[in-house]
């Protein structure tokens, strides 16, 4: 599932800047993920790159957007054209992802 | 933390800059009376949003903001003589009013009408509370003059002073709203352990957007007496108050003897440097403030006339001072005066700091909204909206407060009264 920020939000920023995909950005109020280019790190990281710096724990899955591994990495791959993501990309799904 | 491209627009203060910009919207505080005390007096060196400029006061007691620069050769009007209602470049004589108009050309021939083609810039002034303030910023906007309850509290009733800080207006402000950092900065006395900001070192804040930029309560729970709560008032760009009211070391939570109100104003020189000036008015009309007392407070501070001013003594060139064996036995820091620990923090950042490198935690709430009110102000200047805090009548009736309640209680209810201006 895609990764969204909950209502814990301190609104510090510090989201944007490690997420792969600039997914993230200020909403109102709170910051916002665009589910649309969420990869949940899927392709670059084994863990969320957003949830690792989060100090409140605020971004979490987001139930409403259940989405595969295969989906994922195949948003990744539509995202960045240029980039080669073989079969031993790194993702959470995967064994010491989390 | 913001990226650097945000960092960049909200401490880039010079000519048009987009906060520039906004910063010119409003009066902005460039010198004290009395260093332009007297009719003819000595100008003094101003700078304000990265423009140098001269103030001076005139034979008829106008105060005066000029370019610093002689439009003739560009010698520094700094070294003029001030007489008879203008200051003359002592290069070559050339003389200009509080307007900037030329009103003597004396090394041009008598018939000569050059000096109806020269002027220098000039900005309006006007004097309140023992402060000149300058309005930078285009004429068919200027605002009405400050409305801060500070200003129309009697002479006896209030201090200002100055200080030079030698870095960016943003994190000294930063500094200024952060309620956290005086449980570590400004522990004073290491055996206090009742203190209320000892007692609760991670305070929470709620934070509110206002029509003049934000106020925010920093709530601490201190045990069987309850919350401790300081509710802090922002008005854009740079204003700060806060509320001393109750004594909070060794647990007291007595109310103060002389009930105040504190605050700064922190004025970008440019993008390096800060002009703070440094508020204080008593908030009970039967009780001015007694001889000595503001002298004191300023000593405690680590400002007056052995501390810092627009002259300062304690830089990072020598540590700000630090005494290691102080900061062992007696204070956090080991730096002597409560606002030279935050120009030490502050200005050991560097001249700006880089905010793209933070970690931002839930106790900077409020620092987190000061940099979006800027940013924002920035947009709404573009849609042609005015900036907040630019209208006096938003901000006229507000105080900042602080208050011991017990625990549970909604502040917004216990201190209603409290955060109503009486001056």
């Amino acid at each position: 599932m895609a990764t969204k920020i909950n209502e814990d939000c301190i609104r510090c920023g510090a989201c944007r800047a490690p997420c792969p995909n600039e997914a993230i950005s200020r909403g109102d109020p709170l910051f916002v993920i665009d589910p649309l280019l969420c990869t949940e790190c899927v392709g670059f990281d084994d863990k969320q790159a957003c949830a690792e710096v989060c100090p409140v724990d605020g971004c979490v899955p987001d139930p409403d957007h259940v989405e595969t591994e295969d989906v994922l990495i195949e948003r990744a791959r539509a995202l960045h054209p240029d980039m080669d993501f073989d079969e031993n990309y790194k993702s959470r799904f995967r064994k010491g992802g989390k | 933390m913001l990226t650097k491209k945000e960092n960049q627009l909200v401490t880039e203060v010079g000519p048009a800059t987009p906060l520039g910009e906004v910063m010119r919207r409003y009066w902005l505080p460039a010198c004290l009376t009395e260093e332009i005390p007297k009719p003819d007096c000595p100008p003094i060196r101003v700078k304000l949003l990265g423009e140098e400029l001269v103030a001076f006061r005139n034979s008829d007691g106008r105060t005066g903001l000029l370019e610093e620069y002689c439009p003739h050769r560009l010698a520094s009007m700094f070294l003029g003589r001030n007489e008879e209602n203008g200051l003359r470049c002592v290069y070559h004589g050339w003389k200009f009013d509080v307007d900037g108009n030329c009103t003597d050309m004396p090394n041009e021939p008598l018939e000569s009408r050059f000096k109806e083609k020269v002027s220098m810039k000039s900005y309006p002034t006007l004097e309140l509370a023992g402060v000149v303030w300058a309005y930078l910023g285009p004429k068919e906007k200027m605002p009405e003059p400050p409305g801060m309850e500070w200003l129309r509290a009697p002479a006896a009733h209030r201090n200002v002073t100055v200080t030079h800080e030698f870095c960016n207006y943003l994190q000294a402000i930063e500094g200024g709203i952060d309620t956290v950092h005086s449980s570590f900065l400004h522990n004073n006395d290491l055996s206090d352990m009742a203190h209320f900001k000892r007692v609760a070192q991670a305070p929470h804040l709620e934070v509110e957007r206002t029509p003049y930029g934000f106020r925010y309560a920093g709530i601490r729970d201190i045990g069987e007496k309850g919350q401790y709560i300081r509710i802090y008032q922002f008005v854009l760009p740079f204003h700060q108050f806060r509320s001393a009211q109750v004594t909070y070391e060794q647990g007291k939570g007595s109310r103060k003897a002389i009930p105040q109100i504190r605050g700064h104003m922190w004025v970008p020189m440019d993008d390096e440097n800060t002009l703070i000036f440094n508020w204080i008015f008593a908030i009970e009309e039967d009780k001015p403030f007694p001889q000595g007392f503001a002298e004191k407070y300023e000593a405690g501070a680590g400002r007056g006339p052995q501390g810092e001013t627009r002259v300062r003594h304690r830089t990072r060139s020598n540590d700000w001072l630090i005494d290691r064996e102080v900061q062992r036995c007696k204070t956090y820091t080991g730096i002597q005066g409560v606002n030279t620990q935050d120009l030490a923090v502050q200005e050991s950042m560097g001249p700006i700091e880089d905010r793209s490198r933070e970690h931002l935690g839930t106790t900077d709430k409020a620092i987190i909204e000061l940099r979006y009110l800027l940013l924002d102000s920035i947009d709404d200047m573009k849609k042609g909206i005015e900036p907040r805090g630019v209208d006096p009548k938003t901000y006229r009736t507000i105080r900042s407060g602080d208050i011991v309640v017990p625990s549970g209680t909604q502040w917004r209810d216990a201190a209603k009264e409290m955060l109503v201006a009486r001056w």
